[in-house]
């Protein structure tokens, strides 16, 4: 079959249109830009779990290079001791949990809160069912571990009191987090309180003899990046580039979940079963709640009431919460009322 | 009207119609945006709202800092919010006012509420006054909010019962714009389909059946316009088409009988010249008797009564004799001429030169009397009756000795190839011929000299030219620049047996 000369022109002017088209495309399909800026040296500590994900995402895909920062990351157990780091000046930015760092303000620490990146339920209590333990009620008189000093606490005396016990009703014994597997396992103690994914290692550990439960009632708790404020007075165009790198790492778990995860797990150590068991639970995301505020007042009024802190007045949480980062990213992200 | 005109007037009647659907449509979405601003406004105030009423909660059950600065960050976006919406909701005026109202009065409240916190506080925290009055705030705070939570809540659905109408009207509009557009594409096809298809579509099948031969076939294209310009000069065409057809036709007509009456006089000349070649072949051969016999009678009249009768009759008797000798020769050459016709052989292959040889053998007794000298070039082979073409060169040389002049007769013959044929050229230094005879000398019996002076009949150049003929080529006759005659016929290379 031929073809006339004026189809064949059509075609051939089709085909180019095309391949111009596809080409475009091509060139003009996002590309990885090479920042062209100084490039600042920043020290981040963090916990190695799925909660620091975005994190390990961002540091496993360059994205913090791209924004120009030159990232060290240090390993904490938990964030405690990451904040405790950063006090003493060893790191520029920590992570961990809002009652943390909420206890630490009220305490009279010299910290800014620069975002969430993830939000959700991880603490859960594990117990041993060959001790007797089945349900709330039969903890009393019962050795229950934790480490003091964490959230786990305020959950655990939060729970305590939904399930009409008293602290002075279980013995509370202070178990670093590296030993706290162990220490059940070994029958230290009957029960433990710990986050995601101590509890998953437990409960495999002990196998048919465990049980366990979630002890945070629905209350979110969230994972916070806090520095001191003079990196905010002295750096503070890292802090945009910081979350921009990390809105990058929230697009990667939006567009690609299977990727998010495997970084997540080879970064973190985690095997790909309890990631896949227990991923519904987090929420990889950027952002400045009012119910974070709500969470961290909880937290201060809690530990006031415990008397553990000479201050009596709760902070007001606004004054260290500096938005300016993420308004500049992500200003959709921002429900705290400003 | 014109097509282009009719065009016209329908794409700026489209163009009119598209446009101001269109511009139905845009209004219509601004308006909807116009809803849709409006709507979320009012869900924001519903929003601040509670806000509000958290706030105030939060700061009566722990009277921190943080709620403090958030309502009254609250109160003022309520401000703004509310002032913007009494711009907008002009049908809900009285909620909005009722709103605004309400607003300061929270205010209010919530600012004794403060105060009876603070430091100057006139009723002593703790004490029954103080417990009392902030019962009392509390609760008219509560029944102010309680109040804008409602109002707030019927604007929202105000908003957004006049955005759903919005909505649907834009709906409409957007269905009616695709319907109009659906329409002017069915309208422009049909248009299109009766002012230009259809006319186009009979004139092609009019140019198909004028094509195929029917010239009388019209095309029926109704109407003004380009289209029935065009229709009517396709009908002229195919007018002048017959017209022409017609001609063209009686031409043929007319040319084949003239080609019949040509090919039948054609015929009749053939045969007219077999029967004239016959009978002088019939009458030269036949009278050869009667005329022997004439002759002898003659004679022997003249031999037994020579003696018996004066000279006078002897004188006769011999003039008798010579005569019947030179009627003899005349029977003789015209046999030999008529033979050319009728006694031929086929074609063949032959060797020029050794047909020149057997010729000029033949005149091998002239040529010595005379002293003739003959030369020729190389000569070809060529396709040729043998016997004849000897015959063409041998009274062609020996037309050159006999017409000598004072010098010894000189005869050179050669030959050259040109793009069909061969040009053979016979020349002499004769005493050459004058131009206004060289057609006449190839006719039978035809002399340019007399008797006495130049003996023969005048039939040898008339069989050469015969011979020439047969061949398919052509001879004629020029005179030479130094005297003498040249003979230049033609002998076609490949056609000779087609001609023969």
């Amino acid at each position: 079959m031929r073809l006339p000369a004026g189809k064949i022109v059509v075609l051939v002017a089709v085909l180019c249109a095309l391949c111009i088209g596809t080409a475009s495309v091509w060139i003009s399909r996002e590309q990885p830009r090479k920042f062209d800026g100084s490039v600042e040296k920043l020290s981040l500590g963090i916990y190695r779990s799925t909660l620091s994900g975005l994190l390990l995402i961002a540091e496993d895909q360059g994205f913090f290079v791209q924004k120009g920062l030159d990232v060290t990351t240090n390993h904490y157990e938990y964030g405690l001791l990451a904040i405790k780091d950063l006090l003493a000046g060893n790191i520029d930015i920590a992570s961990a949990t809002d009652s943390v760092v909420a206890w630490q303000i009220l305490a009279g620490a010299d910290l800014k809160i620069l975002a969430a990146v993830n939000d959700g339920d991880f603490i859960r209590m594990v117990a041993r069912t060959d001790k007797g333990i089945r349900q709330w009620s039969d903890l009393k008189g019962k050795r229950v571990g934790l480490t003091m000093g964490t959230i786990s606490e305020l959950f655990l005396d939060r729970a305590l009191t939904f399930n009409n016990l008293s602290r002075e009703d279980i013995e509370l014994v202070h178990v670093d987090s590296p030993a706290i597997v162990a220490a059940i396992k070994k029958g230290e103690v009957d029960a433990i309180v710990v986050w995601s994914p101590l509890d998953d290692e437990a409960e495999l550990g002990l196998g048919a003899s465990a049980v366990s439960w979630s002890v945070q009632y629905g209350q979110k708790y969230y994972w916070l990046l806090v520095c001191k404020s003079e990196l905010i007075e002295k750096r503070l165009h890292i802090i945009e580039r910081l979350v921009a790198a990390l809105a990058q790492s929230e697009n990667l778990v939006a567009s690609n979940q299977a990727e998010a995860q495997r970084i997540i797990v080879q970064q973190a150590n985690l095997e790909q079963s309890f990631l896949d068991r227990t991923w519904y639970k987090y929420n990889l995301k950027l952002s400045l709640d009012q119910q974070m505020v709500m969470a961290m007042e909880d937290a201060a009024r809690w530990r006031i009431f415990r008397g553990r802190i000479s201050n009596t007045r709760v902070p007001n949480f606004l004054d260290v919460i500096y938005i300016g980062g993420l308004r500049a990213v992500r200003p959709e992200a921002i429900s705290i009322i400003h | 009207m014109s097509i282009r005109y009719r065009l016209l007037i329908s794409s700026a009647m489209c163009l009119a119609l598209v446009l101001g659907v269109g511009w139905l449509v845009v209004v219509q979405f601004n308006s909807l945006e116009e809803e849709l601003d409006r709507s979320m406004a009012n869900s924001a105030i519903v929003r601040n709202v509670f806000n509000l009423k958290i706030l105030a909660d939060e700061y009566s059950e722990y009277n921190e800092e943080r709620p403090l600065a958030q309502w009254k960050i609250t109160w003022d976006t309520m401000r703004s919010l509310l002032l913007n919406s009494a711009k907008r909701n002009s049908q809900s005026s009285e909620v909005v006012n009722r709103l605004i109202e309400d607003h300061r009065d929270t205010n209010s409240a919530f600012s004794h509420l403060v105060g009876l916190h603070g430091k100057d506080s006139t009723a002593p925290d703790g004490s029954p006054m103080h417990k009392e009055l902030e019962e009392k705030l509390k609760a008219l705070l509560s029944v102010k909010l309680q109040s804008m939570v409602a109002d707030a809540s019927r604007l929202e659905k105000t908003s957004q019962a006049e955005m759903a109408h919005s909505h649907k009207v834009t709906d409409l509009a957007t269905i009616a714009f695709v319907i109009v557009m659906a329409l002017i594409t069915v309208g422009s096809a049909a248009l299109m389909y009766t002012l230009v298809l259809r006319p186009l579509n009979k004139l092609s099948e009019g140019a198909d059946v004028v094509g195929a031969g029917n010239l009388d076939h019209r095309v029926d294209v109704a109407g003004p316009g380009e289209l029935g310009d065009l229709a009517a000069a396709f009908n002229r065409m195919a007018a002048n088409l017959k017209k022409s057809y017609e001609e063209m036709e009686a031409e043929v007509i007319h040319r084949k009988q003239a080609e019949k009456a040509l090919a039948k006089q054609a015929e009749e000349l053939a045969r007219s010249n077999r029967d004239l070649e016959q009978f002088a072949y019939v009458a030269s051969h036949d009278l050869q008797e009667p005329l022997r016999n004439v002759t002898n009678c003659v004679q022997l009249l003249e031999k037994r009564y020579k003696h018996q009768v004066g000279s006078d009759v002897v004188k006769l008797a011999d003039l008798a004799v010579d005569s019947c000798a030179r009627m003899k020769d005349l029977m003789d050459d015209l046999l030999e001429f008529s033979r050319v016709g009728t006694r031929c052989n086929p074609f063949e292959p032959c060797d020029c030169e050794q047909v020149l040889t057997r010729a000029l053998a033949n005149l091998r007794s002239t040529i010595r009397e005379s002293g003739a000298v003959i030369t020729h070039d190389p000569l070809p082979t060529l396709n040729a009756d043998a016997t004849q073409l000897s015959q063409l060169f041998q009274n062609l040389v020996s037309n050159g000795i006999k017409f000598r002049g004072k010098e010894p007769p000189q005869v050179h013959i050669s030959a050259e190839e040109n793009e069909h044929e061969w040009l053979f050229s016979v020349r002499d230094n004769g005493i050459g011929i004058d131009p206004q005879y060289k057609d006449r000398i190839f006719a039978v019996f035809q002399r340019l000299h007399l008797q006495s002076e130049y003996p023969g009949t005048g039939i040898g150049l008339a069989i050469a030219k015969k011979i020439v003929e047969r061949h398919g080529g052509q001879i004629r006759v020029k005179p030479n620049h130094d005297g003498g005659s040249t003979f230049c016929f033609t002998i076609p290379t490949g056609a000779a047996d087609n001609v023969h």
